[in-house]
């Protein structure tokens, strides 16, 4: 694109730092000269997309090799959508402005079911076809891995290979492989890709179903294509990509260094899915973090570093870390970040610790407000403990305590509800100056949880509970959005099937359904009942534990044997199979 | 930490880096000193910030020849290996034109601007002198327009005071000059040119 189309352009966005691509840190090479081109793309907001480690390990993996370049793309904003639309501008990279369908490869990262109908967008607008079975040899190969690739059905007609699990060989294994065989035709290819480790080809396999729409089999169309796919997983300890972070130019959701200590997660909450996604445990080397953050900070001039993981205070060198880093950089004035907290009073000395210069609030994630449900779900939490940790919180100094609540839990009853109100009451009393934000969700089985076979609850008593919350809370109390939810938990379970209606909302004007300010649930309800399929089917059914799932394909290293042994435990005679 | 020294950066700021605002431009060049290893000086409090002053804001999309910050240091450092190690770290458009060490103690400059000037360029636009003529007397006469000059063929040079008549942004005057909608107006490339300082 020339240079005065685009800033034509950017001067009539709202935002348009977001599409500069000049950020420090950011590759630019040369394209004539590079064999392999990758675009990757988070499908959403610049601002909710820079903040995403994952696509940075493998902007830099692939940048780092000779033989290929890796820029980047993110949903654009809805202004700049209706330019590139008006004006007829395909939709350009951020580095080199190329259009994106010059790519060969277009890789995107699903972290939540919501972001699906941007991916369509992101296509369109890029000039190219939805469908995998419209694209041909000129188009670019379009791939996903993510969190959400653990039941990629859904958007099984869309995405022409997904990666199941850590990307970071597999990224490596599809360019030396798509490099060999780029000339011998797409199908061929995609055979070739579909032995790589982790990746899943949704077009070699076909699904039937059972007249009462459960699935029959899903199956290998042809012979030397694997039953069924393991997910990649990665030696973490080796690598170190986070010497070279993105520094972006305007503010994002966080922009800080962000520090992955361990893959995985050493507790086994019921409702969690990223417990199997990221399986198993795996940490990295405490004095490659130091070094990592050495390299990090004076690549960026951030001021703040996180400690990321599923669990980080369970990383069994967390005290030395921490001492480590601010013993180090406290003079520079740079802050350290944990990203998830246990109820405690360990929790509480750490972040004590670090807190010398931040006084933000402590937050929790409770789950439930009942010993019996927390049981249930598997995360189990000292009530006294918690209660000695905040009230020792209080006299030093803190002042604001955020609380995670889930309702719509598997056998929650409304004494269950109820506890909530009692133990923020019991919080509340331990100084009634505190103050309390409160954030309501509600529960979405996933697969591979041993929730994976549970009904959702349904909204009209969701709602209910919410308002009985709402009314009876005290402090500031944010419910999620139960619509949201109820699609969330449509798509997380759902099957090949569901791409008809992602493809009906898309066209009915559907994008950013994750942002309150622009989810379309009455389009959403009109898409389905377009394509004549129900939400219920997907979200509310209790399925027989013999029922052949979408995901019985995909193997994320915790086997559905396992999952059920879980779940009987919790459901007792009520489980059938 | 004691400021020892306070340093006058002027830079540029030219191509897609325009297209950041103006609490942005300030984090982007902390997060360059900070890579530049700069003895910054920080303030107090739980949330220290880097101790530093701006020129007033520019809008969004301007280019400038004159943006400046003064800068606060706890060490000694030479200018021009300031001027080196900072730029070095510097996303691709902004410039430093020049270092300057200045008084510790003295006042920000920034209260001492009475007036900026701006510049824009015809390009694209068919422009009818006598027209032109008859609005600049109007912008003139009722705004904070200072002084206009279109005597050139290529665009307009005006200057713009900090006080007294009616506040008009660059976009407005030119709006109103060239007699075009907010869209059109959104196309034309300003660059701040100069600053004028109080005696």
């Amino acid at each position: 694109m020339n240079e005065k189309k685009l800033t034509n352009i950017l001067s009539m966005v709202e935002k348009p730092g977001r599409y500069l691509g000049i950020e420090i840190n950011s590759v630019h090479k040369e394209w004539e000269k590079t064999d392999v081109k990758i675009l990757l793309s988070y499908p959403d907001l610049y601002e909710l997309g820079m903040s995403n480690q994952g696509l940075e390990i493998l902007y830099n993996i692939v940048n780092e090799r000779n033989d290929s370049l890796a820029e980047r793309v993110y949903a654009p904003g809805l202004d700049l959508e209706k330019i590139l639309r008006r004006e007829k501008v395909p939709l350009f990279s951020l580095e080199s402005k190329h259009p994106i369908e010059d790519f060969d490869i277009i890789g995107f990262t699903l972290q939540y079911e919501l972001s699906f109908t941007n991916i369509l967008n992101i296509l369109d607008i890029g000039n190219i076809p939805v469908h995998v079975s419209d694209r041909d040899e000129k188009h670019p190969l379009i791939i996903a891995g993510g969190p959400c690739s653990c039941n990629p059905e859904p958007m099984a007609d869309f995405i022409d290979l997904f990666v199941v699990g850590d990307g970071e060989e597999a990224i490596v294994n599809i360019i030396e492989t798509y490099r060999r065989s780029r000339s011998i035709g797409r199908d061929k290819l995609l055979m070739k890709l579909a032995g790589i480790d982790g990746v899943y080809v949704p077009s070699l396999y076909s699904a039937r179903y059972n007249a009462n729409g459960a699935i029959r089999d899903i199956k290998p169309v042809t012979k030397d294509i694997p039953d069924a796919v393991s997910k990649a997983t990665v030696d973490i300890s080796k690598n170190n990509y986070q010497a070279k972070p993105l520094v972006p130019l305007i503010n994002t959701v966080h922009n800080r260094l962000t520090l992955e200590i361990q893959r995985g997660c050493s507790n086994n909450c019921a409702f969690c899915q990223a417990r199997t996604y990221y399986y198993p445990l795996r940490l990295k080397d405490k004095k490659e973090l130091i070094d990592a953050a050495e390299k990090g900070l004076k690549n960026t001039g951030f001021d703040e570093i996180s400690l990321s993981s599923l669990s980080s205070v369970d990383y069994p060198h967390i005290e030395w870390l921490v001492s480590e880093l601010i013993q180090k950089y406290r003079d520079k004035r740079i802050s350290v970040s944990l990203s998830s907290l246990r109820p405690d009073r360990f929790s509480l000395e750490l972040v004590n610790r670090i807190r010398q210069t931040r006084k933000t609030g402590l937050t929790f994630a409770l789950e439930s407000g009942s010993v019996r449900l927390r049981g249930v779900l598997n995360k189990s939490i000292d009530e006294d403990r918690m209660l000695s940790a905040i009230s020792d919180a209080c006299k030093e100094g803190w002042k604001l305590i955020k609380l995670y609540f889930m309702i719509g839990l598997p056998t929650e009853q409304d004494e269950d509800v109820q506890t909530i109100v009692d133990v923020v009451n019991k919080i509340k009393r331990i100084n009634n100056r505190l103050n309390l934000n409160i954030t309501i969700s509600h529960f979405v089985p996933k697969p591979h949880t041993p929730f994976q076979w549970v009904g959702q609850e349904n909204i009209g008593s969701l709602k209910k509970k919410a308002g009985f919350l709402s009314r009876n809370l005290r402090g500031k109390v944010k419910v999620h959005n139960v619509e949201s939810s109820l699609l969330e938990a449509v798509f997380a379970r759902g099957d090949r099937r569901l791409g008809r209606v992602i493809e009906e909302a898309w066209r009915q004007g559907c994008r950013f359904d994750q942002w309150r300010e622009h989810f379309r649930f009455d389009l959403w309800k009109k898409a389905f009942s377009a394509q004549n399929i129900s939400m219920e089917f997907y979200a509310a059914r209790i399925r027989d534990a013999g029922e052949i799932l979408p995901w019985e394909h995909i193997d994320c290293g915790i086997s559905k044997a396992t999952f059920l042994k879980e779940y009987r435990k919790i459901n007792g005679s009520n489980t059938e199979g | 930490m004691e400021a020892i020294q306070k340093v006058k950066i002027t830079y540029g700021k030219y191509g897609l880096i325009r297209f950041i605002g103006h609490l942005d431009t300030m984090d982007t060049i902390f997060t360059a000193a900070r890579r530049a290893g700069l003895p910054l000086c920080y303030t107090e409090g739980f949330n220290p910030r880097i101790k530093a002053s701006f020129s007033p804001p520019l809008s969004l999309g301007f280019s400038s020849d004159v943006e400046f910050m003064e800068l606060f240091l706890n060490e000694t450092v030479a200018v021009d290996k300031l001027k080196g190690s900072l730029q070095k770290e510097l996303p691709e458009g902004m410039i430093i034109k020049s270092v300057e060490e200045i008084a510790v103690k003295s006042k920000s400059l920034n209260n001492a601007i009475e007036a900026a000037g701006y510049r824009f360029s015809f390009e694209g636009f068919n422009v009818d002198k006598g027209l032109l003529n008859e609005r600049k007397k109007k912008l003139l006469e009722a705004s904070s327009v200072l002084s206009m000059d279109i005597s050139g063929d290529s665009g307009c040079d005006f200057v713009i005071g900090m006080g007294g008549g009616k506040k008009m942004s660059s976009r407005e005057i030119a709006r109103n000059l060239l007699d075009i909608d907010e869209d059109e107006v959104k196309k034309i490339e300003f660059t701040r040119k100069k600053f004028f300082f109080k005696l």
